[in-house]
């Protein structure tokens, strides 16, 4: 699989406050990834330093295979498009002045894209207003805007969703996806509002205390997740061909278990298991959403503790 | 860094206030000039003024210019366009130089026109030529520079525009209030000896003498030495206002200046590189 961004043992310390501790992300190209964690558990901490705005401590990681330690690193960031913490942008002038003043930046001779940008994230319409007078949704998609100035192929969004309505919720989302699936566009998103996150996520990494808990795709965080029964049987043999009979899917977690996926009953299974005398050990179903799987998680983590 | 100082530069035309800062300085030198001249009666006796003004108007403008970059926190932007600390700061340095300099510039439009309206050709010292007048005006240039340099390093340190604002201003006004005619008070005064009047014609006599410091005023010559060894290292130049006449102390306001810059730059480099922009 081909990275855009992969860390490998990343650090940064405040002072004595170790923030990042040997942090493994792997970004894979095109996906959306969504940073889960807690408040302080590095997730800001993270993006800063890849987008060059603090140093690393000690670890290295690499921006489309080019190491932090080369002297390109400052070329190929430029490749990136960022919105950490607070949206970037000068408060007296409007959304068009602000999208100039980026494109000057980025050395784009023409504005031509400028309005299609705008259109693209709902500010088109804001006219001569001054970016401090905006709300803070305004404030966030002119930010989101102000990062596709320069066609990047990656996107760093520190909490998007944040100040927006719902319908600003759905607008980002929608944007988020569109771009990721037309243009190609790899986004490396964090949010607390993890209903939202999955609905947009390919691919979580989950962070606390400054290192890498989990990192998971999505299609398998939804194995892990939708509504699945786990039994325990003496015979897995049997219970797979019975369950391929029936249609189900399923998959083999051990030589006594087997996690059906979808609506399941195990009595309409019942009389095969008799006849084929395999025996029910146990039945457990869940119904996770990435919140719970979140929770079950940071809980476990708390118990190890 | 082309594109780094595009955008810089376009943020400084499209500054409102910058324009408003320049207007209200030039529309001071016309006043200030007009107001002086009683006491001048040459194009050189006004040379001397304003530098008060012009180290005001560069200390209120440039923290303002600088600590909004800070605060927007658009040298984020910056660092993920891909410019290193050191091209951002270079940057944000050179444009506060500029416009420390168009206030400069300001000053010699208004200044001139009206200096010499008023007093023609008639430039007071002859021992002065045009090319040492312009040595003057470059003195200044130099000294409104270190002006700047140093309010985009103290910019850079605190971070804050109103606190650097007063910090800057405040210093400024305790410069001309007490540091300047402490310098004064310490100068010697010239005795002068074995004067001789000669008469060339009617109307045009020739003076002569030998000119020596005052021994009496030797008691003040280490304090001096301690006052101007801190003028030259901080804001050296002002002194200008009473020497300018004299070349050679023109040319060493010029070299100390450029050390000086270069000095704050340099640590306001240091401070950038090691900063935490939110």
């Amino acid at each position: 699989m081909e990275y855009i961004i992969e860390t490998n043992n990343l650090c940064k310390n405040y002072m004595k406050n170790k923030v990042l501790k040997n942090l493994n992300v792997h970004v894979p190209k095109g996906s959306i990834y969504g940073l889960v964690g807690k408040n302080g558990a590095g997730k800001s901490t993270f993006m800063r330093v890849i987008c060059g705005v603090q140093d690393a401590t000690s670890g290295e990681y690499k921006i489309y295979g080019v190491s932090n330690n080369d002297s390109k690193i400052n070329k190929t960031r430029s490749r990136i498009g960022a919105v950490i913490e607070t949206v970037s942008m000068y408060p007296g002038m409007s959304a068009k002045e602000n999208m100039k003043q980026q494109y000057r930046l980025l050395g784009i001779p023409s504005w031509d894209g400028i309005d299609e940008l705008l259109e693209l994230v709902g500010l088109g319409d804001t006219g001569k207003k001054k970016a401090k007078n905006f709300s803070l949704g305004m404030r966030q998609r002119l930010g989101l805007a102000m990062t596709l100035a320069g066609s990047p192929d990656c996107i760093i969004l520190d909490e998007p969703m944040n100040g927006l309505d719902p319908e600003g919720i759905i607008e980002m989302r929608e944007t988020i996806i569109k771009l990721n699936k037309e243009k190609d566009i790899t986004f490396i998103i964090s949010s607390h509002i993890l209903d939202e996150l999955s609905k947009v996520a390919t691919h979580y990494g989950f962070i606390d205390d400054g290192h890498l808990v989990e990192e998971i795709s999505s299609d398998e965080i939804e194995k892990k997740c939708r509504k699945s029964s786990c039994l325990e049987v003496s015979d897995v043999k049997s219970m797979t061909k019975i369950l391929e009979d029936k249609g189900h899917e399923y998959s083999v977690d051990s030589e006594t278990k087997i996690t059906v996926f979808d609506e399941f009953d195990i009595n309409g299974v019942l009389p095969e298991m008799i006849e084929k005398k395999c025996k029910l050990i146990s039945v457990t179903s869940s119904n996770e959403s990435l919140e719970s799987y979140y929770l079950n998680l940071f809980g476990e983590i708390k118990k190890e503790v | 860094m082309g594109n780094l100082l595009k955008n810089d530069l376009c943020r400084l035309v499209k500054n409102k206030l910058y324009w408003g800062v320049v207007i209200v300085f030039a529309f001071m030198t016309f006043y200030t000039s007009f107001q002086a001249r009683k006491q001048c009666d040459s194009v050189d006796d006004l040379l001397g003024a304003m530098l008060f003004y012009l180290e005001i108007a560069v200390s209120a403008f440039v923290p303002l210019f600088v600590v909004s970059e800070y605060k927007s926190g658009v040298v984020k932007n910056k660092i993920i366009a891909g410019f290193s600390r050191l091209q951002i700061y270079v940057s944000l340095l050179i444009t506060s130089v500029v416009s420390a300099l168009g206030i400069l510039v300001a000053w010699v439009i208004a200044y001139y026109p009206y200096a010499l309206a008023l007093y023609g050709t008639k430039f007071g010292y002859d021992h002065i030529t045009n090319a040492d007048r312009w040595e003057v005006i470059l003195a200044k240039a130099c000294l409104v520079v270190v002006c700047a340099t140093f309010a985009v390093l103290v910019s850079t340190v605190i971070s804050r525009k109103s606190v650097t604002i007063v910090i800057l201003v405040v210093g400024t006004l305790f410069y001309y209030t007490f540091f300047l005619p402490n310098i004064l008070m310490t100068r010697k005064d010239l005795v002068l000896e074995d004067v001789s009047v000669e008469q060339m014609d009617e109307s045009t006599y020739a003076v002569t003498y030998t000119a020596t410091e005052d021994e009496e005023e030797v008691d003040n010559s280490h304090k001096r030495k301690v006052l101007e060894t801190v003028d030259n290292v901080m804001f050296c130049g002002h002194e200008m206002l009473i020497d300018y006449y004299n070349m050679e102390k023109v040319h060493e306001y010029i070299l100390w200046d450029s050390v000086a810059a270069v000095v704050y730059a340099g640590f306001g480099l240091v401070v950038f590189k090691l900063k935490d922009f939110k």
